[in-house]
């Protein structure tokens, strides 16, 4: 219905249409939408990760260990078989292959992540131009005195959306207009808009940050799917020159398992004797030189830079089998694989066996998409519980009207019966004086 | 709480969207026999299946190493079983010849035998695996005596992980089994050449003892077999043991599932047939 609508029916004239709204029950809708996209994103995100790490399943980086153990122990039985030889190092390229292929997944997905990211930014900013617009259109109607009903329904909606993407404060001044802030900082004034950029970050690539345009300051983003999409992609902390964020972190746990597992093969294998009876060379080395300092050695070891030491590739007579020069001795391929099962290694987080590190990586990664989970269940139960109750106060019911409708029709005809026997009473006296 | 048909048809949408997810939770598990596929279904199972899936694993690979031990052990013995018939022979050989009644043609025959012996003696002593000396130390790729008789060999120890932590040697010294036997059996030649009848006597005494060295090696590979066999067993054992818990751990219980799929499915379907019916009437459905 138009907004001061003109006639409606006969000899009545609608004064007001009025919306039958709880604001407070739509805050707090628009407040508990924020947490819940926040969750559902991080949800997402998180099953994505455990998709790549692919566990427990029978091919990833578990099996890839699993198989090189084996080989290694095949090599324990058989030293001087060069067929042995040749599918341990078979095997120790998979296993560079299964680090290669994880990282290179998480990389693709962080970059996905980033793509994601400069998009809400530019929905944020449509949301935030068409909620200014329906402000200077809302405040000029109701300086005419009358209800734009209409596009405030609309303007409800858009902020509804909005909460979906970010956290942000909403308030209503005396204007109509509302005022959207985001993290403290003014976001929709009115009739305008503060809006929101990406900005590339030189130390860390695919980590772009958010900025108010004009401001040039960086927006505090703590809620809704844009804060859930930077938790998962990982935020570049200046002051520790570290990213902080799950692809990150897991990322680091994956360089770190890397870098300490071959580390500590070479180091065995270093003190072992190979098939002609000199000592062992590097088994795993680096093909970048990923801490920049200028030399090529263990400490660049990353799940990404993993290499198999190419004199082993053309050459499997190189592998140091034996704890003595001697070609029968297979005891310094138990202690290799003994790195895998058995050794604690010192990783960054303190001493671990390999299996157990990697274990623990797992299940704490499965522990936060759990929580995950557990808390999308939450908000939609209290987003549900509250729509419920949006519906209840603002929704029509067909019984509720047609028995108002019912109600009225029968007062009418009452009161034409009224009038119609009034008529007749009038006919009589009128008729006597005939 | 006021109730009005949109409150309903919200609260209808949602349940019917809830136990369609459990009805897909329910087939999913059905359909892939695993009652969880990612981590995230459950950290603490997923942890453990790995967990035991490695350690089956390992069990797998050490069964291959006691197998590949007794197939050593067992040419090993069966190596030193020809080496004591050999001696054995050339004991009895040596007592015959020993007899002052014989004459030195009889004792160059057998003089000829006791160098055919040893020859087969020295054969054995190169017995192999595969490609591998089984006598020779860990110079396995090395003959381990040349036909003079020399030890090219040398005296260390083969061992194998038999279990997590548990190693066994694997091979005997080769040089201690068949060195003065092979020498013996030389000297014992040269004298019955010469009809050396004193001498033969004291190769007699030496031919026991080497007999004996022989035995003992015998019987203590016997042992180790003995050895390898319990641990085999008890391996399989515990990997049969890790098979039941990792089943226990990620299998579904079938029978269950099924009951609580049929269960769902009642759910669901109540939940359809009451939407239905409760969705459709309105006052205006009952006004002429």
């Amino acid at each position: 219905m138009p907004e001061g609508a003109g006639q409606v029916g006969t000899g009545v004239e609608i004064e007001e249409i009025n919306r039958i709204k709880d604001q407070f029950v739509e805050g707090q809708i628009w407040e508990k939408k924020q947490s819940q996209n926040y969750w559902q994103r991080r949800y997402d995100g998180i099953h994505r990760v455990e998709n790549i790490f692919n566990e427990p399943t029978d091919d990833n980086l578990s099996a890839a260990f699993d198989n090189f153990w084996q080989s290694l122990q095949d090599l324990s039985n058989n030293p001087e078989d060069t067929a042995v030889r040749a599918t341990v190092k078979e095997r120790a390229n998979t296993l560079v292959d299964a680090f290669h292929s994880i990282e290179e997944q998480l990389t693709d997905y962080k970059r996905s992540l980033n793509g994601d990211v400069k998009t809400t930014v530019d929905e944020i900013n449509s949301l935030g131009t068409r909620i200014s617009d329906l402000n200077e259109q809302i405040a000029h109607i109701k300086g005419t005195g009358k209800n734009p009903n209409d596009l405030m329904d609309s303007r409800d909606k858009l902020i509804e959306d909005l909460n979906k993407k970010v956290n942000v404060r909403t308030r209503q001044d005396d204007r109509g207009y509302i005022n959207i802030s985001i993290g403290g900082m003014s976001f929709v004034s009115g009739d305008n808009v503060n809006k929101l950029k990406t900005e590339k970050v030189s130390d860390a690539p695919n980590e772009d940050i958010i900025k108010f345009a004009e401001l040039d300051r960086k927006a505090d983003i703590k809620n809704g799917e844009l804060a859930g999409l930077l938790d998962l992609r990982g935020v570049y902390n200046s002051s520790t020159g570290q990213s902080e964020g799950i692809i990150p972190d897991y990322k680091n746990k994956l360089d770190d398992m890397a870098n300490t597992f071959a580390n500590k093969f070479n180091d065995v294998h270093q003190n072992g004797f190979d098939f002609n009876g000199d000592s062992g060379v590097e088994f795993f080395l680096s093909d970048t030189d990923t801490n920049g300092d200028g030399t090529l050695d263990g400490s660049d070891i990353t799940a990404d830079s993993l290499i198999v030491n190419d004199t082993i590739k053309n050459n499997v007579k190189k592998i140091a089998a034996g704890s003595e020069a001697n070609v029968g001795n297979g005891e310094n391929a138990v202690q290799l694989a003994d790195v895998i099962k058995k050794e604690q290694l010192n990783f960054d987080d303190g001493q671990a066996n390999l299996m157990d590190k990697y274990e623990s990586v797992i299940s704490s990664l499965g522990v936060k998409g759990q929580r995950a989970n557990q808390m999308v269940s939450n908000q939609d139960t209290l987003v549900e519980q509250l729509e419920n109750k949006r519906q209840s106060i603002s929704g029509v019911s067909l019984d509720e009207e047609m028995a108002n409708m019912i109600k009225y029709q029968q007062a009418y005809s009452a009161s034409a019966k009224l009038i119609s026997n009034a008529n007749r009473m009038l006919d009589s006296l009128m008729s006597i004086l005939r | 709480m006021r109730i009005n048909s949109g409150v309903m048809v919200d609260n209808m949408m949602r349940n019917l969207q809830d136990n369609m997810k459990k009805l897909d939770r329910l087939n999913q598990q059905l359909s892939s026999g695993k009652k969880f596929s990612d981590p995230s279904q459950n950290p603490i199972g997923a942890a453990e299946s790995m967990e035991i899936g490695s350690l089956i694993s390992s069990h797998d690979q050490y069964l291959d190493n006691i197998g590949e031990a007794k197939d050593w052990m067992k040419s090993t013995e069966s190596a030193l079983k020809n080496s004591s018939k050999i001696l054995q022979r050339s004991r009895e050989q040596a007592i015959y010849g020993a007899n002052g009644s014989l004459s030195e043609d009889d004792r160059k025959q057998i003089a000829t035998e006791i160098g055919e012996l040893r020859k087969e003696l020295i054969n054995v002593s190169n017995s192999k695996l595969g490609e591998r000396y089984l006598f020779s130390g860990q110079m396995t790729n090395t003959k381990t005596f040349d036909d003079t008789g020399t030890f090219q060999g040398d005296e260390k120890a083969i061992n194998r992980e038999i279990g997590p932590g548990t190693s066994m040697q694997i091979n005997i010294n080769g040089k201690e089994v068949f060195e003065d036997a092979i020498q013996t059996l030389k000297d014992l030649e040269d004298d019955l050449k010469n009809s050396n009848t004193d001498q033969i006597q004291d190769r007699i005494g030496e031919l026991d003892t080497a007999l004996s060295v022989t035995t003992e090696n015998r019987a203590k590979i016997g042992a180790k077999i003995n050895r390898l066999d319990m641990t085999e067993s008890k391996l399989e054992e515990e990997k049969i043991q890790s098979e039941e818990l990792l089943s226990k751990n990620e299998d579904v219980d079938i029978a269950e599932t099924i009951t609580d799929l049929k269960m769902q499915e009642s759910v669901y379907r109540a939940s359809l047939a009451s939407g239905a019916r409760v969705m459709q009437p309105t006052l205006v459905d009952f006004l002429q």
